[in-house]
């Protein structure tokens, strides 16, 4: 199992759209609208490369998103 | 479904049908079951049987998805306790065990659902104490006064014609509540865990804590009472109906209780869960057992059911997430400063990760200023961060 948070720039007056997008899409486990330097933060949880590979393709298909940042979990720890 | 909206509908079925199953009780106890103790053992003994066949039930497959999902997503079929699990199930069991023999014990005492009811919801006090030890996130200013306001408001909501039961009370603050609060935590604990790259769903988790508790009431039986086991062969094969028909109702509130839990602390879900005492006072109004002919009580009960009401917004209410970003120092240990990062209090999860920052956190206050306070003052000091950045979540979607 491999997480990865995917943080996203939109395009102004975007976000609602890609929201519904994103959640159609499997994997992710958390989508988040923040304030700050990024206007999205999305977390998944994947069994392989391929899979994550998939998935950013995906989130790159969607309109409205400016940019993405893809972030690979190396260690976490939760409650 | 959004997740609030979800959790919310989940926690007020489960309090609703809770409602439902206490009045079952005493009506149970008053009119066919004269002994508290055979009654508590033959219920969970009848759910032990209803619940296998339930969940069976729900195992069946119908074009490959199974009807239990329709309950819990990560339900699969009903299936062996997993090694990791037992642990858990044993404490969870031993506490549902004793919280059961008291509230049944209790029904000797009170004879009103409206006023056995309440006692359960001063849980979500030892609630609070324990989750403040155990998870770091001490109580704020709001937590406790919501706490107090529904504490009150279940006591006011408890009082019946002018007498105050003593030991009635001692086994509800001593026994019956610590009881439920180490069973709701270990239930908690259950239902966080993974059990095949899934999580783990309530329905198994409800009939193992059945099992597991029926155990431990034959036990605690047979060394304080060793005739109520056999009183309790007698009440099953007489009365098995009207009490499997009781547990079968709350089992399906205790499965939507499960997966509530799963996705809030447990004094937050149970303070929801209060709310069940709102749906109590008509239901005790039509068995007759409620002292209508006093109005002085019934607006005692009425300004109780405004303060639990209260508390339990003030409760939803208020909280704040964020994300923190960090980027760690060059020359630093990753490792040492995700640690010290996790040891600030509020803080949920922190992952390391490759790209362009270092850390990602996520923090849950309850307010923001106390997030200035006690987690941007405390990031500042750890040495081995450069740089970080404070996102707060305006909104939020999450899987369930």
């Amino acid at each position: 199992m491999m997480g990865i948070y995917i943080m996203i720039i939109a395009r102004p007056g975007e976000i609602r759209g890609i929201i519904n997008e994103l959640r159609k899409l499997e994997h992710l486990d958390n989508i988040a609208i923040i304030t700050g330097e990024y206007d999205i933060i999305a977390k998944a949880s994947l069994d392989s490369m391929d899979e994550v590979a998939d998935l950013t393709d995906r989130v790159n298909q969607i309109k409205g998103i400016k940019r993405t940042h893809t972030h690979m979990v190396e260690r976490e720890i939760s409650l | 479904m959004r997740r609030k909206h979800l959790f919310y509908t989940l926690v007020l079925l489960s309090a609703f049908m809770g409602a439902i199953t206490t009045s079952l009780d005493l009506v149970i106890v008053e009119e066919w079951v004269r002994d508290p103790l055979v009654y508590g053992n033959s219920l969970f003994i009848a759910g032990v049987i209803v619940c296998f066949f339930f969940a069976l039930f729900l195992s069946v497959k119908v074009k490959g998805k199974n009807l239990g999902q329709a309950f819990d997503p990560s339900f699969n079929r009903l299936r062996m306790i997993r090694r990791k699990e037992l642990k858990y199930h044993i404490f969870s069991g031993l506490g549902n065990a004793c919280s059961t023999l008291a509230y049944v014990s209790l029904f000797t005492f009170f004879t009103d659902p409206s006023t056995v009811l309440p006692f359960y919801q001063i849980v979500i006090l030892y609630l609070l104490i324990i989750e403040s030890v155990s998870e770091k996130n001490s109580p704020t200013m709001a937590e406790l006064q919501a706490c107090i306001t529904v504490t009150f408001g279940a006591i006011m909501v408890s009082l019946s014609l002018g007498e105050i039961n003593s030991s009635g009370l001692l086994i509800m603050f001593l026994v019956m509540n610590p009881a439920s609060a180490v069973f709701s935590i270990y239930q908690r604990k259950l239902k966080s865990l993974r059990i095949d790259e899934k999580s783990n769903d309530s329905i198994n988790i409800r009939f193992w804590n059945l099992v597991f508790t029926a155990l431990f009431i034959n036990v605690i039986l047979f060394f304080l009472a060793p005739n109520a086991l056999w009183d309790t062969v007698l009440v099953l094969r007489s009365h098995f109906g009207i009490i499997g028909l009781n547990m079968f109702i709350s089992t399906i509130a205790f499965i939507l209780f499960i997966r509530s839990l799963g996705m809030a602390k447990a004094s937050v879900v149970q303070a929801i869960r209060s709310s069940s005492l709102v749906f109590v006072i008509p239901i005790s109004i039509a068995l007759s057992q409620f002292s209508v002919a006093n109005p002085t009580f019934l607006l005692i009960k009425i300004m109780g059911i405004v303060l639990v009401v209260m508390g339990i917004l003030s409760f939803s209410l208020t909280e704040v997430k964020s994300f923190l970003l960090i980027k760690t120092k060059r020359g630093f240990s990753v490792k040492r400063t995700m640690e010290n990062v996790w040891n600030i209090k509020g803080i949920d999860s922190v992952a390391m990760v490759a790209g362009e920052y270092d850390l990602v956190a996520r923090v849950r206050t309850r307010t923001l200023g106390k997030g200035y306070k006690e987690i941007v003052n405390r990031i500042e000091e750890i040495e081995g961060i450069e740089d970080f950045s404070w996102n707060s979540t305006l909104k939020e979607w999450e899987n369930v």
